[in-house]
């Protein structure tokens, strides 16, 4: 047996009964019989003599009136509202929270999850029997778990499938849904039904719907990682950084395994302690000029007097792309020096190309190169590139020259600059140098006496080196610092710098190219509709094609909250509703009491 | 209608009444009075004074002690027998009604007064002495007496220190006042025994109860109807209550009890529910005997 949700009205006039019903058992009982006595002034004496002092206890009759009225009407509301469990009419969407907190343990062993299904199988049994059901999943992104249907039996399936995100829900996106489909079933008027929201967080989005919060969870503690990312290390090909921040959430001490991976090489295994609410950043170092992809982990968690409660927040995951070659293109008609230096460098792509074939060269074949160096020679007319290192430049070129100066000494050097820094020139012999027609805004990296012999030019779309001497024409060649003066330049000329490779952010789409295949984190293969995937909802690598994608959650991890507060939480009983008891059981109290007066007349 | 049964007539023709001299009445009777004059038994002698009567000379004495003195007899005389039979509304509770038990013994007394030549006189009373009858002074006036008290019908209030009152204007001289009442009324009852004795009445009450009295069995809400009055009380009846009651009740008749000794009566209780000859003789307890002592 279940009560409805009754109207407002229907809802008055069944107080209206009661409330007739309580005032008419009153007066039977209250009705007096007559009684014909010798004389009442005995009786009257005795009134008198016997009169209790309290003075509450005379009007026991009417308190107990008043009392029985409040009761009645108490009752009328319990079996009418459908917020203390009494039953609904219409329809009821029941708004399912799974969002990340959700799966957090509680202290009887349970999830939340487990805790909000079973809440949900008991409201659905409760509200088929005179209305119907649809379920609302409040993940990352909301949608329909179940539609509305009659028959309990129907949730079995979807419930029995339903996991947690590893994002935060969308609570409100959810709310106005649930409400639409109220809404919808209402025809055009009012709501009838009413949204039962199952979560752990507070509920503030208004909705025409009534709604019933029921609160899922108690406090917990976890520890989790607040951060985790790589980067390459700049001044190191193939070597990478990874730091990783382990937060104590718990007020009390505790302790965490740290294990990070590289695919299955641990590249960090310690074991640390954690004070209350403590930060702890450890870092570990890689080595692969390959793609790395690497995974956090905590394990053997412990916090004193009480357990790591969320588990979503103990991984976290990272990629460090692969070392990309920078490509050169030397237009020499023969320099060993230069093209020797290139190729040193384990870093660099270099194509060789003659003066000669450059002219034939265009923007866009040129743009494939990162950068251009150009030993006594120049850009043809009307061809541009971003990065060019120059030696012996020719009166064609980007820079304007002056004189050639004969065997000049190097007199200043700007150490400054990252083109030279770290190298000395002061043993450097010149025999011959053109100088270089400074200009607003260059750094004259090598000077003779007020003449620049080298210039470092950044430009809106442009880094250019002029080297104003050849390598024929020096003795710097020679030298040790050739090649990373050569790699200096390069590098500022590209200004390659890394990206760190931060993971992306849980609740954004994965789109795949056409023919490529999409793997979700434990490798199996994605049969997205279009090759997107709208809401990535679970924390991990997925790999698009050859190209791996971290998602992860590292930025939602923080302190578990105690629930959402308000509505009522009902507790599982075999027992009929408590209003039936408590009608029943009054109504039995009042039936004996009126019998045990009036035995008399009802005989 | 006959009151009082020929068993009962036997019963009372072996019962004959006391009254105290001083409360004899004028007439001669059978009752010993205070008066020493030409009776039958001898009392005492007294000196001869010059007028006496020379027929109630001892002249043996005067022959033995040559003194003259006269011989005294104790004069008997009857006695007035005054019946008031509360008719008040309370009389008629009770099963069987208190009534027609205070009429039986009221006709008892009348009769036995009769019996013996006194004059009885039943007066009725209620909140005052109603119509009484006539004096009756023989045993064939027992019909009359029949007759009068089947007339009289109960209602109205109890005030009997009014009828007090209203005996001592219209019947001044003294006499044996039995009072046959429920004595349901809480105050006056008592003051009036001691204005009866007062007024020099040999005073005799029969005090009338019945169950509903005396423990009465209400449970329950209850409007409580006043027998008499038609006052009414509304209450909850409760076992302490109904103690309450019964010792309030219980008060009143020692109270009225006392009282009446303390006048120089006799207080007899008698419940409805006994047989007639049971009442009868507690009524007349003491008085079995051509005489009592």
């Amino acid at each position: 047996m279940s009560f409805a949700a009754l109207p407002a009205g229907l809802v008055a006039a069944l107080i209206a009964g009661a409330v007739l019903a309580v005032v008419l058992l009153y007066l039977l009982r209250r009705t007096p019989r007559p009684q014909i006595v010798s004389n009442v002034e005995f009786w009257l004496k005795a009134l008198e003599t016997s009169r209790p002092k309290w003075l509450a206890s005379i009007r026991i009759p009417l308190i107990a009136l008043l009392l029985s009225l409040l009761v009645a009407c108490a009752i009328v509301f319990l079996a009418g509202d459908p917020r203390f469990g009494a039953g609904v009419r219409g329809t009821t969407v029941v708004v399912l929270d799974v969002g990340r907190t959700m799966g957090a343990r509680e202290d009887s062993g349970g999830r939340r999850i487990d805790h909000a299904v079973a809440e949900v199988r008991r409201w659905a049994e409760r509200t088929t029997i005179t209305g119907e059901v649809a379920i609302v999943r409040a993940g990352m992104r909301a949608s329909v778990l179940l539609p509305v249907t009659d028959a309990a039996s129907d949730l079995e399936v979807p419930l029995a499938a339903i996991t947690t995100d590893d994002g935060p829900s969308d609570l409100d996106a959810a709310m106005a849904l649930a409400d639409e489909i109220v809404l919808a079933r209402s025809e055009g008027g009012p709501p009838v039904g009413q949204i039962v929201v199952l979560t752990d967080h507070p509920v503030r989005h208004a909705t025409r719907t009534t709604q019933v919060v029921l609160p899922i969870g108690t406090s917990a503690d976890t520890i989790g990682i607040a951060s985790f990312s790589a980067r390459r290390v700049p001044t190191a090909v193939g070597e990478y950084t990874v730091r990783i921040a382990v937060q104590n959430y718990a007020s009390r001490e505790g302790h965490a395994h740290v294990v990070v991976r590289d695919g299955d090489v641990p590249l960090l295994d310690e074991t640390i302690q954690l004070g209350g609410h403590e930060e702890r950043v450890l870092t570990a170092e890689g080595f692969s000029s390959a793609r790395a992809e690497l995974s956090a982990e905590l394990t053997s968690l412990g916090i004193a007097g009480s357990s790591d409660a969320l588990e979503v927040d103990d991984h976290a995951y990272a990629i460090v792309d692969a070392l990309e070659a920078t490509r050169v293109l030397l237009v020499t008609d023969g320099d060993p020096y230069v093209e020797a230096a290139l190729t040193a460098h384990p870093g660099l792509e270099v194509d060789r190309m003659g003066t000669a074939a450059l002219a034939t060269q265009t923007t866009a074949t040129l743009a494939r190169y990162h950068a251009l160096v150009l030993d006594h020679a120049a850009l043809p007319a009307g061809t541009e590139h971003a990065a060019v290192v120059v030696f012996d430049p020719i009166d064609r070129g980007p820079v304007a020259l002056a004189s050639t100066l004969r065997s000049p000494h190097i007199t200043g050097v700007l150490g400054s600059h990252p083109v030279i820094s770290g190298l000395r020139f002061d043993s450097v012999h010149l025999d011959a140098a053109r100088a270089i027609t400074e200009a607003s805004g260059d750094d004259v990296l090598l000077r003779s006496g007020d003449r620049a012999i080298a210039v470092a030019r950044e430009l809106p779309r442009m880094r250019l080196v002029v080297f104003g001497f050849a390598t024929d024409a020096t003795d710097l060649v020679r030298g040790e610092s050739f090649p990373l003066l050569v790699h200096h330049a390069l590098a500022w000329v590209t200004d390659r710098a890394e990206p760190t490779p931060l993971a992306r952010r849980l609740g954004g789409p994965l789109l795949a190219e056409a023919g490529q295949e999409l793997r979700g984190p434990d490798g199996d293969t994605i049969d997205a509709p279009a090759g997107l995937i709208p809401t990535v909802a679970r924390a991990g690598l997925y790999h698009v094609g050859e190209r791996a994608i971290a998602y992860g959650g590292t930025d939602l991890a923080g302190p578990l909250g105690a629930g959402a507060t308000g509505g009522t939480f009902m507790t599982e009983s075999e027992l009929p509703p408590l209003a039936v008891m408590v009608a029943i059981g009054l109504l039995l109290v009042m039936l004996l009491e009126w019998t045990l007066l009036h035995r008399g007349r009802l005989e | 209608m006959r009151i009082l049964d020929d068993a009962a007539r036997r019963l009372l023709d072996r019962l004959a009444l006391h009254v105290k001299p001083g409360a004899t009445a004028t007439r001669q009777g059978g009752h010993r009075s205070p008066v020493l004059a030409s009776g039958v038994e001898f009392a005492d002698h007294r000196a001869y004074v010059p007028g006496d009567d020379f027929r109630r000379i001892d002249w043996k004495k005067f022959a033995a002690n040559g003194t003259l003195v006269l011989r005294q007899f104790e004069e008997e005389r009857d006695a007035r027998i005054i019946v008031l039979l509360d008719l008040s509304g309370s009389m008629a509770r009770g099963k069987p009604p208190k009534i027609e038990a205070g009429k039986k013994i009221g006709a008892a007394f009348a009769y036995v007064g009769m019996r013996r030549f006194d004059r009885s006189i039943v007066i009725p009373f209620g909140d005052d002495l109603e119509r009484e009858s006539r004096p009756l002074r023989t045993a064939g006036d027992l019909p009359e007496v029949d007759r009068f008290l089947s007339e009289c019908t109960t209602g109205g209030e109890t005030h009997f220190p009014q009828a007090v009152r209203s005996l001592a204007e219209r019947w001044p001289k003294r006499g044996l006042v039995v009072v046959v009442s429920d004595l349901m009324k809480p105050d006056g009852f008592p003051a009036a025994f001691r204005t009866l004795g007062a007024l020099g009445h040999e005073l005799r009450v029969v005090h009338l109860s019945c169950e509903e009295d005396r423990h009465p069995k209400l449970d329950g809400e209850l409007e409580l109807f006043d027998a008499e009055s038609g006052q009414t009380l509304r209450l909850r009846m409760s076992k302490d209550l109904v103690q309450t009651y019964t010792k309030i009740v219980d008060k009143h008749v020692i109270e009225c009890r006392d009282a009446c000794r303390r006048a120089g009566g006799r207080f007899v209780e008698i419940e409805v529910e006994a047989s007639g000859e049971a009442m009868l003789k507690k009524a007349f307890a003491g008085q079995q005997g051509k005489r009592a002592a």
